[in-house]
């Protein structure tokens, strides 16, 4: 092929899909029309779920964030987020799985369709993510919080002006802080938190910003000689991700999320997994 | 002892694992003395020679290099081998220095003699086997037999006692032994102490004061070139000049 | 030249993997990266040399005491990920030492060395050290077994003890030999430098990274592919070039596959003339 017509090729692939866009979008601006005509609206029934395993409500999580997801000395997952899921499975009347993925790949999992059904991994609800996954009802109100060593007496961002501050590569930690740290603090990304812990004990970097319960748990542990400090940084929730075609189970886990905080088995698992405090 | 031996062994054995290799050979080299030592592949007559300055560890009985104990662990291995001087059948120059470094190595390293003096006995000693026109030419450029001549001169250098020559002649083309043999025949007029292993019959004739036969570990027969070549009364160094012949 | 610029950026492929645009931003940052990956290189490298020929001796030795540590170290450190020996000493290091974290945030342990961190820099540096001397030593014992044993002999028959024979006779022969592997072994490590994004030192492939989540945008990653280019190239050439050099001067010919070149060469000419 010649290069001409290479570039030819790939026009007529931009313009076909370009179309089918078009086409879609037509189709869409009809629905509303035909909708009455089909019959009334129902409660989404079981058989809508879309399941990767049938009769099995898979979650995808990065199990490196204690309490929410780890990975147990018998090289099981548990934490706050697997219990979770757990009861939600129970009352779809499904079994559970848990499955580890790297927290940045995890949208890209769910929007597979052939990985996982939702995601419980402590994930921020965030605008840039609802554009490409759904999220549940908030399910845990977090923030994000600054760890320093227990020896430093830094309580804001601008005290670390100058300093190194570690952040989980990917995480709303490190959005927010490239975007309000002082513009000659350098955020240095690891590849999970406790790696971005172990360097602020360290003395690598000299503070951390990441979500609060976990920055919390991690705090409790005395070995580590951190503790956090100041205000938390910005409200956040925590949702669970559902993939956009799903919308039949986005809207069961949010039943269940309902009847799992209303009848005290939410309040168990939060005094279960952040006892500590 | 009326004149101290330049080189004693006593009854000395080595094994290579389970190969016995020397059953016990004595041997006596007085000063001046040229021993030539004949016998079949495989008779022990290399490592013999190999045992005289370690090269070889021997696995029992005593050697003594005028009068220091080679066989014991508590003399300096590296004083005495400074005085014995080794030729080997590979040549064994160093490829990446040039003939005059070559021999000038040891005189500074183990010698410690000034770089000048050292160029100095090293040009001295090239000339001697008529190649100081190739100083400064490296290993590779030259021919067998000149190699040869250099590894004599680095050798001589060190100014030795005795000379150890280990089939020097045996991976030389035909038309460059001669250059080779001349080189150690005026060595031995000269007076040197030598012990030569060797398939040369003539030279040994020519230079030997003494012919030894090795075989089966042990020496079987020894005495005069003549007594040796003309008149053998071992059977085996019969059959051994027989094939030879 | 604008107009340039512009049409390239309005393809969709050229602006997210190559951007001229957002690679020319990066340049200062990338420049950084280098530095910081060169340093660590150069000082690592230099310092995996004796470590590698002791680790060598030490294999060699006939005394197993000596030689099982030796032999054990070199099957482990190959047999297992940079990475996983990066993440262990790196976060593992300062476990060991107490007063350690005193170190990295006092004076001495925030002396900048190429723009990293002091306390940062030792610990990258025994990771590749410890690292690279394994494979060093493998290369220093496969030369120096490859002298010839009667070059050992010859020397020590002239009085040198083991350590001048080494020195003066066996390695500057090994080191002609090797040469071209232990520039291989640079070129390596040069890449292998990349890892320690994973601990956060910044060098070229963590710059590139953070310019890459700050612009959603690949093309600072091509930007750190062109440092890195810029080194192993010429480097890779040299090489070749040597390992010809080394071949024709060993065996007093040419190296195979460029005798193989030249009779085909010469047969295609025949072949055009007939």
């Amino acid at each position: 092929m010649s290069k001409s017509s290479k570039w030819l090729a790939l026009m007529v692939v931009f313009a076909l899909s370009l179309s089918a866009l078009a086409l879609v979008g037509c189709g869409e601006t009809e629905e509303p029309a035909e909708e009455p005509t089909e019959e009334p609206a129902e409660e989404p029934a079981a058989a809508d779920w879309k399941l990767v395993t049938p009769g099995t409500l898979t979650a995808g999580g990065e199990a490196t964030y204690p309490p929410f997801e780890l990975i147990n000395d018998a090289g099981e997952s548990e934490g706050f987020d697997v219990d979770l899921g757990k009861e939600i499975a129970m009352e779809l009347g499904l079994e559970y799985e848990f499955k580890h993925y790297n927290f940045d790949a995890l949208i890209v999992g769910l929007q597979t369709g052939a990985e996982f059904d939702m995601i419980t991994s402590a994930m921020t609800i965030k605008p840039e993510r609802a554009l490409e996954i759904d999220f549940s009802d908030p399910y845990f109100d977090a923030g994000q919080i600054l760890a320093v060593r227990m020896s430093d007496a830094y309580v804001t961002l601008d005290d670390l002006a100058g300093k190194k501050i570690g952040v989980q590569s990917g995480t709303t930690g490190e959005a927010y802080t490239r975007e309000n740290a002082p513009a000659d603090v350098t955020v240095v990304p690891f590849e999970n938190i406790l790696q971005a812990f172990q360097a602020l004990q360290n003395g690598d970097v000299d503070g951390v910003v990441n979500d609060l319960p976990i920055s919390e748990a991690i705090a409790a542990d005395p070995a580590r000689e951190v503790k956090v400090v100041g205000d938390v940084m910005s409200s956040e929730q925590y949702g669970i991700g559902v993939n956009k075609e799903n919308a039949a189970l986005r809207d069961a886990i949010n039943d269940a999320l309902a009847k799992i905080k209303d009848d005290g088995r939410y309040d168990a698992m939060i005094e279960k997994w952040f006892a500590a405090e | 002892m009326t004149e101290q031996a330049m080189v004693r062994i006593e009854d000395l054995h080595k094994s290579f694992g389970a190969l016995e290799v020397l059953k016990g050979v004595d041997l006596e080299v007085a000063r001046g003395e040229v021993v030539v030592i004949l016998g079949p592949s495989g008779s022990g007559k290399s490592t013999m020679l190999r045992c005289v300055n370690r090269l070889e560890e021997p696995t029992s009985g005593r050697i003594f290099i005028e009068n220091d104990e080679v066989t014991d662990h508590k003399t300096n291995i590296n004083e005495i081998r400074a005085r014995v001087g080794m030729v080997f059948q590979s040549f064994n120059l160093f490829p990446h220095l040039t003939a005059k470094s070559n021999v000038m190595l040891a005189l500074r390293k183990v010698k410690k003699i000034s770089k000048e003096e050292a160029e100095q006995i090293a040009l001295e000693g090239l000339a001697r086997v008529g190649l100081d026109d190739k100083a400064d030419v490296y290993p590779i450029m030259l021919s067998g037999g000149q190699q040869q001549r250099v590894a004599i001169a680095r050798a001589l250098a060190m100014d030795p006692h005795v000379m150890l020559f280990d089939e020097v002649t045996s991976a030389l083309d035909p038309e460059l032994v001669r250059e080779v043999l001349d080189v150690m025949k005026g060595l031995a007029k000269g007076g040197m102490t030598m012990l030569v292993v060797t398939h040369e019959m003539g030279f040994a004739r020519d230079v030997a004061s003494r012919a030894v036969f090795m075989d089966e570990g042990v020496i079987q027969e020894q005495g005069t070139p003549e007594e040796v070549f003309d008149n053998p009364q071992n059977e085996r160094t019969k059959d051994f000049l027989g094939h030879i012949r | 030249m604008e107009g340039i610029i512009e049409y390239l950026e309005s393809i969709k492929f050229v602006h997210l993997f190559m951007s001229p645009t957002i690679i020319w931003q990066s340049l200062p940052l990338l420049w950084k990266g280098f530095q910081a990956a060169a340093a660590l290189l150069i000082v690592g490298y230099l310092l995996s040399l004796p470590a590698g020929l002791t680790a060598a001796f030490m294999k060699m030795s006939k005394n197993p005491i000596v030689r099982i540590p030796a032999t054990f170290y070199i099957d482990f450190i190959r047999g297992t990920p940079l990475l996983v020996q990066i993440l262990v000493i790196y976060f593992g290091f300062p476990l060991l030492m107490p007063g350690w974290r005193e170190f990295a945030t006092g004076p001495i342990g925030q002396i900048s060395v190429a723009g990293i961190d002091m306390s940062q820099f030792v610990r990258a540096i025994a990771a590749l050290v410890i690292n690279s001397g394994a494979y060093l030593a493998e290369i220093f014992r496969a030369g120096i077994q490859s002298i010839s044993k009667g070059q050992l002999e010859a020397a020590r028959s002239l009085g040198m003890t083991t350590m001048q024979a080494m020195a003066y006779v066996i390695i500057p022969q090994t080191v002609r030999r090797i040469l071209p592997t232990m520039m291989s072994e640079f070129i390596l490590l040069f890449k292998d430098t990349a890892l320690f994004f994973a601990v956060g030192i910044f060098e070229l492939t963590l710059q590139a990274r953070t310019i890459q989540a700050r612009t959603f945008n690949m093309s600072p990653y091509i930007g750190a592919a062109g440092f890195y280019l810029m080194l192993t190239l010429p480097l890779g050439r040299l090489v070749a070039y040597l390992e010809a050099k080394l071949a024709v001067s060993e065996t007093g010919r040419e190296p195979e596959n460029r005798q193989e070149r030249k009779r085909r060469k010469a047969a295609r000419a025949k072949e055009a003339s007939a």
